[in-house]
């Protein structure tokens, strides 16, 4: 490789490099760095950290241990997050690109499911607030039709519940995504593969498992790392909807880093807390993009 | 041919270019003239509807008086509460003056050097001590008190509670007897109407419960860390207020505006609130038919003091410390105090300018000790937390208190001073 040849892309690549070196690496840098500074920006080795952890908001498994609702704090709240809502999300995704491959309308119907990510957070969080609002809810409307009206309340205000109905509300939101990734993933399997299954007289199970499953991995690997960071990021729909509260019910992490640097300005835990969720989303990142590039 | 073609495109884009150069360079030239000076002040409040509406009326006859102009615009509690001093912080003041209610975010502030001292903007004889010390540090004061919201006591519609023979009580005893006879009544879902937003509605009648239960003393000790708020007669005041609670006189918190509708309605029969719910809908229409009652035996009552504060970084210094001279003196405080809802920190304003239902909230307000809302006192990280922390009391009056005192505890951090 020729001189021309090397600087040729090294010029191409010098703008991105510079944009990226002063607002994505250096503010990285430089919020680890504050996150190991004191309220007069002297050292103070991991006391941000021990802080952080030493809050009821962010690390309380007392209550996850005893069985009783939260708050469990905002670290376990996020992995709550990422337990329920990930698995959801992946299979109502692929379970709708799948259903509506081949059905009339279904472009319509993928773009109506699709709107949930269309609209802004923000808004999501206000429809969600409506959807679980006792006097106006869809969802406590249906209970009232379907004879549990016993159960109607505003799922929102109480601590035992608001962590689940957030979840499954953001499913909805989310779903969208996956489904698209997915359709776009099913609609690049050859036509081939399920023909000739079928000419051996494999079942659909047996298509769906043997085929289907595996020719969707790099989708399927796509919606995880996609999900996953918004799952570890999630901040405007909490805020919208309670703050993170009741109690601190629905805390986490993004919200709190927040909370502790405009509300609080303390800008040396809120870089602790920054510095944690950009190791644990770097990490998933990086492991995903590991296996995509593998595949 | 084909070379007269080509001859003409390259003339073509050479013109084309030129133009762009042209047009980038005249452009660049407009923009780098010396722009006209703008006398017009940016107020930043929490103002929204009918009191932003009332508020202008004041800015107008600003206006009037000096020429300058004043633009207003209505923020959220939380907004204010986290952006400005963020742009504070990085030297720009977006707005000249900024009108906030929490005495502790104000000194914060001020502390950092962001906020200017504006003593020399107002006459001091004629404010009260107890809203300017609140706000001074030194010999400096960085903050202009603007008016006052006095919660008073507990709102009511007078044919609703003579349609039920209902009295407004007098003792603690018939304040739980009123409860349970609200409860009884058909159609009436709760007999206390419970507000939400950012928290401060049950914040506010957390405080009346301490003020009536546990004297005023007792919110000044929370306030100052000489009770903690593990303390046993703190917790008694909780205990009291959770058995009211689980008995299910309380509402589920719900927007604070439309739960005034929601009184009005009969679907709850009272409402603790400040004053200033005589001027939003559907109470303003109905004043002769509004009533207020304070906490049973009460010995004092909080009063939130809206205060204006001028950024150390505004650019309109001049015009700023006019308007913050105007809000601070008699003339404006009178235009608010005459569209009902508020009470003046200024003495100059006479007693004529109250309307009916307003007078009588300042009448009751000079019968007891006036002592700073708790949260705006003590301010951040607690104020948060005494938020959040009553949202969840409020629907789960059985949690563990003692656990929710010691957060309460652990966010208290002393009164700025």
């Amino acid at each position: 490789m020729n001189l021309r040849q090397t600087k040729i892309p090294l010029f191409f690549l010098a703008p991105t490099i510079l944009l990226l070196t002063l607002f994505v690496i250096f503010p990285v840098v430089n919020t680890i760095y504050i996150s190991f500074l004191g309220e007069e920006d002297e050292f103070v080795g991991l006391d941000n950290y021990a802080e952080v952890f030493s809050r009821r908001n962010f690390w309380a498994p007392q209550n996850l241990v005893e069985g009783k609702p939260p708050p469990y704090g905002a670290l376990i709240h996020n992995g709550i997050w990422i337990v329920l809502h990930l698995p959801l999300s992946l299979f109502f995704g692929l379970a709708l690109a799948i259903l509506l491959r081949d059905v009339k309308g279904g472009a319509v119907i993928k773009s109506a499911v699709f709107l949930g990510m269309v609209i802004p957070m923000i808004v999501g969080g206000i429809l969600l607030r409506f959807v679980y609002d006792d006097r106006a809810g869809i969802l406590n409307g249906f209970l009232r039709i379907v004879g549990l009206g016993d159960l109607t309340r505003t799922w929102t205000a109480y601590p035992q519940t608001i962590l689940l109905a957030l979840i499954l509300g953001t499913v909805w939101i989310w779903t969208g995504f996956s489904m698209i990734v997915y359709s776009a993933g099913l609609e690049g399997i050859p036509k081939e593969l399920f023909e000739a299954a079928k000419i051996d007289g494999a079942s659909r199970w047996q298509t769906f498992r043997r085929i289907t499953v595996p020719m969707l991995k790099p989708a399927t690997i796509i919606v995880i790392t996609m999900t996953l960071l918004w799952e570890l990021k999630i901040f405007d729909i909490v805020w919208v909807i309670q703050q993170g509260g009741p109690g601190g019910a629905s805390m986490v992490m993004a919200l709190m880093m927040f909370l502790e640097a405009f509300l609080n300005r303390s800008f040396g835990t809120a870089s602790a807390i920054a510095t944690m969720l950009t190791v644990l989303t770097f990490g998933f990142a990086a492991y995903m993009v590991y296996r995509m590039v593998k595949e | 041919m084909k070379k007269s073609k080509a001859l003409s495109r390259t003339v073509w884009l050479a013109i084309i270019a030129i133009i762009i150069i042209l047009v980038a360079a005249l452009s660049a030239w407009y923009l780098m003239q010396p722009k006209e000076e703008e006398k017009e002040l940016t107020v930043f409040s929490l103002w929204s509807d009918q009191e932003e509406a009332n508020f202008k009326e004041a800015l107008a006859r600003f206006t009037e008086n000096t020429g300058i102009e004043v633009k207003h615009v209505a923020y959220s509690t939380n907004e204010l509460l986290v952006t400005v001093p963020t742009q504070l912080e990085a030297g720009e003041a977006i707005a000249d003056v900024i009108i906030a209610p929490w005495p502790s975010w104000i000194l914060d502030l001020a502390a950092d050097g962001l906020l200017a001292d504006v003593s020399d903007y107002m006459d001091t004889t004629k404010l009260p001590e107890t809203y300017l010390d609140v706000v001074s540090s030194g010999d400096a004061i960085y903050a202009a008190p603007f008016k006052v919201s006095g919660k008073p006591g507990f709102w009511y519609r007078e044919s609703f509670f003579a349609d039920n023979g209902l009295t407004p009580p007098t003792t603690y005893e018939e304040f739980k007897t009123l409860l349970a006879d609200l409860s009884e009544i058909e159609g009436v879902e709760a007999a206390v109407a419970s507000g939400d937003g950012t928290g401060w509605p049950l914040s506010d009648t957390t405080e009346a419960f301490i003020i009536g239960l546990g004297g005023y003393q007792l919110q000044e000790n929370l306030i100052s860390g000489a009770t903690a708020f593990t303390s046993s007669e703190t917790k008694a005041v909780f205990e009291e207020l959770g058995d009211l609670l689980q008995a299910g006189y309380f509402s589920v918190p719900d927007d604070w505006q439309t739960q005034l509708q929601r009184v009005y309605d009969g679907t709850y029969g009272i409402y603790f609130q400040g004053g200033f719910v005589t001027t939003i809908s559907p109470f303003s229409e109905n004043l002769d038919d509004i009533g207020f009652f304070p906490f049973p035996e009460t010995d004092g009552a909080t009063g939130s003091v809206d205060y204006a504060v001028m950024p150390a970084a505004t650019k309109n210094m001049d015009e700023a410390q006019q308007l913050i001279e105007f809000l601070a003196g008699a003339e404006a405080q009178e235009i608010m105090v005459n569209q009902g809802g508020f009470l003046a920190a200024n003495s100059d304003v006479p007693e004529s300018a109250y309307n009916a239902a307003d007078l009588k909230v300042v009448q009751f307000m000079q019968t007891v000790m006036i002592v700073s809302d708790l949260d705006d006192a003590i301010g951040n990280p607690f104020q948060q937390t005494f938020w959040d922390q009553l949202k969840a009391f409020w629907v789960d009056p059985t949690m563990d208190l003692d656990t929710m005192l010691q957060t309460l505890q652990d966010d208290w951090t002393p009164p700025s001073s």
